[in-house]
């Protein structure tokens, strides 16, 4: 699954749920994503729960010199894979 | 962690374990994603905020790259303090990651922004000026820092282990070699001081002499294949090879060696399979038949086999 395949307007849907459902409901959950170039490669960055908005946000200025100019938009996950583990994030990269 | 097409999932007991997994992730993704395309050296990267000339400080991990970057981009423009990227023509790939600083006992680095740390922004289009080697001094009295040029034998070899996928490029020897003449050769500096770096490099961010060749390169496809006969020698596969002086560095499959003395013309001499004799005949035409050069060449070409630059 690449990045690209989630841009606004090529909406993914899936048996349980609407993707834009999910996605303002991860929004309101503040699960926002770190979007990053390094050495020209897209990367998104999805964190867990358990990761606070202090710790996201500071991430978020620690790589600010290296923001993507595209921002990324991924899917909701239906789980997160490691929902039990105290600290998870899910990380992808676009096209 | 899994890996599965592009997705990477990782899990920390931390959240500081887990702002280093993400930095180290994202570094090795992006460099094998360039593998083949950006020459990238394991360096830190200081540019001159007006002309975009690039210092790419190389060295190891732990030796002081951060250090290094933490205080000259205070002064010029903060370009990375892990990958220097270099493409074909001579720009850099900038790499403005948060910087890796360690904090107290923990045994995870804090990743630190430059912005936090006050480090100059790059404002020009960064390019290739200078690659010097780092080589701090620890532990004894401080030293004022000492400038001077890497023999290119040397600097090839010391510069190797530190790029990343360098294999994956076409003529990988070559192409660090034309890398290096480019910036007109490999400075090292030794000292013991980070505060005394900005002086001591500064001449490096202004243009070098372009550095005329001194090495050549050597075709290093084999012109025999099959079977080799009982007691014969022919070398091994090799990746890229190049004549520095009267050596030559040969890169196969997993290592780099330096060919010196008689080495050089065994291993032009068993292109195809060869007999000792033959082998013999070739270093004797080079070098002449002092006493004993017959037993030399036997024991060589032994240590070259024992060494997986010729097979047997």
């Amino acid at each position: 699954m690449t990045a690209s395949s989630f841009i606004p307007g090529s909406p993914v849907r899936n048996a349980l749920v609407s993707w834009e459902k999910r996605l303002f409901e991860e929004l309101a959950k503040g699960s926002d994503l770190l979007c990053v170039d390094v050495l020209g490669v897209q990367f998104g960055v999805r964190w867990g729960r358990a990761v606070t908005r202090q710790q996201r946000e500071g991430m978020s200025a620690a790589w600010s010199r290296c923001a993507s100019v595209r921002q990324l938009m991924l899917p909701p996950m239906p789980e997160e894979p490691t929902a039990g583990l105290p600290f998870t994030r899910r990380l992808l990269t676009g096209p | 962690m899994t890996h599965d097409g592009g997705k990477f999932h990782l899990q920390a007991a931390s959240f500081e374990e887990l702002a280093e997994a993400v930095t180290t992730r994202l570094t090795l993704a992006a460099i094998l994603a360039n593998a083949g395309e950006l020459t990238m050296l394991h360096a830190c990267g200081i540019a001159d905020p007006l002309t975009g000339a690039v210092v790419a400080l190389v060295a190891k991990s732990g030796t002081g790259k951060t250090t290094a970057a933490s205080v000259l981009a205070r002064s010029y423009g903060y370009v990375t303090d892990e990958t220097v990227a270099i493409a074909h023509d001579g720009s850099v790939v900038p790499y403005p990651k948060p910087l890796s600083v360690k904090r107290g006992h923990s045994p995870y680095k804090r990743q630190v922004g430059p912005d936090e740390l006050g480090l100059l922004p790059v404002t020009a289009m960064p390019f290739i000026q200078s690659i010097v080697l780092l080589d701090r001094v620890q532990g004894g009295p401080t030293i004022a820092p000492v400038l001077e040029k890497v023999p290119l034998a040397d600097a090839v070899l010391a510069l190797l282990p530190e790029t990343s996928s360098q294999a994956e490029i076409g003529a990988p020897l070559q192409s660090l070699c034309h890398l290096i003449d480019d910036v007109g050769g490999v400075w090292q500096v030794t000292y013991s001081e980070a505060e005394d770096l900005p002086a001591a490099l500064e001449p490096l961010f202004r243009e070098q002499p372009r550095q005329e060749p001194a090495w050549e390169a050597r075709i290093a496809e084999n012109t025999g294949t099959g079977d080799i006969p009982q007691g014969w020698f022919r070398r091994a596969a090799a990746r890229d090879a190049v004549a520095i002086g009267g050596d030559l560095l040969v890169m196969l499959e997993n290592q780099v060696v330096r060919l010196s003395g008689i080495g050089p013309a065994i291993w032009d001499a068993a292109a195809a399979p060869v007999p000792l004799e033959d082998l013999v005949e070739a270093v004797a035409k080079q070098h002449g038949t002092p006493e004993g050069y017959r037993a030399a060449v036997e024991r060589a070409a032994q240590q070259l086999t024992a060494e997986s630059v010729l097979e047997k």
